[in-house]
């Protein structure tokens, strides 16, 4: 058994009105599009203009979003920081190879070539916090994030922290859309999201984007928004995700029954969904689900927006009415438990659950 | 009368001004707020060593010098004055 | 919960396994020379230590291979690095199956993309896609080996793979795994050979680490995995080392630089041997980070110097024989450490001439027969991350010599 995690800070810039942590701040626009963009925020009244100017754009998003958890958490001092990133520093590796390419490997600038390491975020939060504590970076596909809290699960079970950082972060640029769009994954027209519906789908999945950070204490407050109870993260077959599934239950003493809400990471890829539709409702027979990548679109991290959304969900604040990707529904004071469920987009074999209690 | 001299002395630092004021991002700057004298590293601007770097790139690709060693870069790179000195003493006629 | 290495493979410029590296360490042998692999300006001209294998050759060192046509050449070291590791530990299908895996890399799948990025409508739709993130190399290996279990890519540059075991060991003894399979890989690539030379940290002759000439690093390539297991299903296995202690510390000093007084690393050290309960005068063998860069040099130099004090142990590091391998060098540095331990000898830190600092005078010669009870091994990357591993001598009966 781990021992009793809260999730004490929440903050996620994502493509909605986000930011203030309200879900939302203003109606959802069911806009059709190729992929989702961020609503970025006015960097310099959270980073000094000396150090923005050859900020990367994830450099610049990890530091607001680790800033804001910190101050929703009301944390004094973090003792770790865990990142974790599917596609890493996209725009300065971008960058970096154009200009060898158009500089023919001469005279080139290293600052792209340093800020596209996939650590840059988690280094660069040190920098700001001045942290010298555990620090470090996942970059295993849609499971990069749900690694990063199993990381700080076990850091709490070895007594090694009281309050951690955790964060989820991936970006689009307009060139990564072109060259991964190339192939049959991705729409190539602009779609609606909210077209996406149960047993209704799209023909292609549309990117996004988006950078959500977290504080996990060992302590409660009465600001907690919820408890972790534990984090899965498997690299299986379809097939063995059924006893998976009850064997994390059970080292957890829940029963399926138990789960009030589901929250899925379909992207409404009919080849991509069924299968999970399928998974869920042999286990779960009636349990509704709701869904966010029409939110924020399909990337990796794109399931620590979705962690983002459970939490809200479930210290019962405002939310947004889109949620629900099944027909039925539930109130908000009746959800206890949340599972969180996705599979790797671009790898079958990549689960990751989330089991979260409220508090 | 003006000095045809010093004019063009001039000329290369405030030239200089611009190009890193642009190559480094630096929105907020303007020319003026620049001294010449005054060092680039720690303390004025606040420079750092991936801004040296950049600038050893600028000496090379606008005024095709070299500046192979990163130690002797400090000397060079200490203030405009002393990079145009630089530029001016080494620059091919 | 005890943790145990029970099988290590390496593939480098040194050798295809562990067997070949052993060797080319044990004679002081070298693998780096002029670039000739990669296609790149700087071909003919600098220093690398390259693989000479080219892809379809690599693939040759691989069983059952089962992937189809689409691989790169990261995902082929780190299967190479990989099978060896299990066969030493005399893995059964069913001990495979439920195996753990931790990886390590910082390039991904840019070896293609790199060399293919202009023609991206023409090529194969995986490599822009699948490959060229760095989780991918690992789900390959995964996908080879037909696991189910927890699997994870790590990315903190050049400690990647000493943070792979770290999180192999916790894994372990948290009870979240029995075994782990744990390590890195990264090719040679355009991407981080301009990167560093762009940055004037790459030597344009052979690396010196430690040396006062020294100028930077020469990069190199290579896959290096170890598997773990704990006490409890070790069986009668052979153990080549047990993980006593580690640490991971920020430097929080600058992205790519580290403090002058070797602060993080310092920290990373002192906190490494806590967990293993050593006192410093226990170690008998360093194996160092040093890229021979004049910033890391410096800086690992201090912390050395600040943990030891007048008794630094015999140090070397490996990067004059097989480069700065990023993705594969921490788990290189730990099983090149191991090895010395349990072969009883000493690697000299080639390329050494003049001593930057007259208290750090690396290991000079090769010395055999000598009893290494404590090892300890560095890696140090961007962002300020930091490792220190330390590994113990154990005999057959468990116990540490």
């Amino acid at each position: 058994m781990n021992k009793p995690i809260y999730v004490n800070g929440i903050h996620s810039i994502s493509p909605q009105a986000s930011f203030n942590n309200l879900f939302f701040d203003s109606a959802v626009e069911p806009t059709p599009r190729k992929y989702f963009q961020i609503i970025a925020p006015k960097y310099r009244d959270y980073i000094p203009a000396k150090q923005l100017r050859r900020m990367a754009k994830q450099m610049k998003l990890g530091l607001i979003g680790a800033q804001k958890a910190i101050e929703d958490a009301n944390s004094n001092s973090v003792d770790a920081i865990i990142v974790g990133t599917g596609n890493g520093n996209i725009s300065d590796t971008q960058k970096f190879l154009n200009s060898i390419i158009d500089n023919k490997e001469r005279m080139l600038i290293p600052t792209s070539f340093v800020q596209s390491t996939n650590n840059i975020v988690a280094g660069s939060i040190a920098l700001m916090l001045k942290n010298k504590q555990y620090n470090t970076t996942y970059t295993h596909h849609s499971a990069a994030f749900e690694i990063s809290l199993i990381d700080a699960i076990m850091l709490f079970a070895e007594d090694k922290a009281k309050t951690i950082l955790v964060g989820g972060i991936d970006e689009i640029t307009e060139e990564t859309y072109e060259h991964k769009s190339q192939g049959d994954l991705w729409t190539k027209e602009a779609l609606n999201p909210f077209a996406i519906k149960e047993n209704n789908y799209i023909q292609g999945a549309i990117m996004g984007e988006s950078s959500s950070f977290f504080i996990l204490s060992s302590q409660r407050t009465e600001h907690s928004y919820a408890q972790l109870l534990d984090v899965k993260v498997i690299h299986t077959s379809f097939e063995s995700l059924d006893k998976i599934l009850l064997d994390f239950l059970l080292q957890n003493n829940i029963s399926r029954s138990q789960i009030n809400l589901l929250i899925a990471g379909f992207n409404g890829v009919e080849s991509y969904d069924k299968p999970q539709q399928k998974f869920l409702q042999n286990n779960f027979k009636n349990t509704p689900i709701a869904f966010y990548k029409h939110y924020v679109g399909e990337h990796p991290s794109a399931s620590a927006f979705g962690f983002w959304m459970a939490n809200q969900i479930l210290s019962s604040r405002k939310i947004d009415a889109n949620i629900w990707y099944t027909k039925q529904s539930i109130k908000l004071n009746d959800i206890e438990y949340v599972l969180l469920f996705q599979q790797a987009y671009l790898s079958e074999k990549d689960f990751a659950l989330i089991l979260l209690k409220k508090t | 009368m003006v000095n045809v001299k010093t004019r063009r002395m001039n000329r290369l630092e405030e030239e200089l001004k611009l190009q890193i004021i642009e190559q480094l991002n630096m929105e907020d700057i303007e020319p003026d707020d620049i001294n010449i004298e005054d060092p680039l590293f720690n303390e004025g601007l606040g420079l750092d060593s991936i801004d040296a770097l950049e600038l050893i790139v600028l000496l090379e690709k606008e005024y095709g010098i070299k500046v192979g060693d990163s130690r002797k870069g400090k000397d060079i790179l200490f203030s405009i004055k002393s990079m145009a000195d630089y530029i001016r003493a080494n620059k091919a006629a | 919960m005890r943790v145990f290495v029970t099988g290590m493979g390496v593939i480098s410029s040194i050798g295809v396994n562990v067997n070949e590296n052993l060797k080319a360490l044990q004679q002081g042998r070298t693998g780096i020379k002029p670039i000739s692999g990669l296609d790149t300006i700087h071909r003919g001209k600098w220093p690398a230590a390259e693989i000479d294998l080219t892809n379809t050759q690599l693939l040759n060192l691989i069983p059952n291979f089962n992937q189809g046509t689409r691989y790169t050449r990261g995902q082929l070291l780190t299967i190479i690095a990989a099978n060896e590791a299990i066969a030493e530990a005399k893995l059964s299908i069913e001990e495979q199956k439920d195996m753990a895996i931790v990886g390590g890399n910082t390039v991904g799948g840019i070896d293609i993309t790199e060399v293919n990025y202009r023609d991206y409508q023409t090529t194969d739709p995986y490599y822009f896609n699948q490959a060229h993130p760095g989780g991918e190399t690992t789900r390959q290996l995964a996908d080879y080996l037909h696991t189910s279990a927890f699997t994870s890519t790590i990315n903190t540059a050049c400690s990647s793979s000493a943070n792979a075991i770290i999180l192999g060991t916790r894994l372990i003894k948290n009870g979240r795994a029995k075994r782990v399979l744990v390590g890195g890989s990264d090719p040679l690539t355009k991407f981080s050979l301009n990167g560093f030379a762009s940055l004037m940290i790459y030597d344009e002759e052979s690396c010196k680490p430690f040396d006062a000439r020294h100028q930077g690093l020469n990069l190199g390539e290579g896959g290096a995995f170890l598997v773990l297991e704990s006490e409890d299903v070790l069986g009668k296995k052979d153990i080549y080392a047990e993980v006593l202690g580690y640490a991971n510390r920020n430097d929080a000093f600058h992205s790519s630089a580290s403090s002058p007084n070797g602060e993080g690393a310092y920290a990373t050290i002192k906190q490494a041997l806590k967990e293993a309960a050593l006192m410093p005068e226990q170690i008998s063998f360093v194996h160092a980070h040093g890229t021979a860069t004049p910033n890391n040099d410096t800086s690992e130099g201090e912390a050395l110097k600040r943990i030891f004090k007048t008794n630094i142990p015999p140090f070397a590091s490996s990067k004059s024989y097989v480069g700065h391998t990023l993705g594969a060098a921490g788990a290189l540095n730990a099983i090149y450490a191991i090895l010395a331990m349990k072969y009883s000898f000493l690697f000299p830190n080639l390329n050494f001439k003049e001593a930057m600092d007259e208290q750090l005078i690396p290991i000079l010669k090769v010395k055999k027969k000598i009893n290494l009870s404590y090892v300890l091994s560095n890696a140090f990357g961007f962002g300020g991350n930091n490792t220190s591993i330390v590994f113990g001598k154990v005999n057959k009966g468990g116990d540490n010599e």
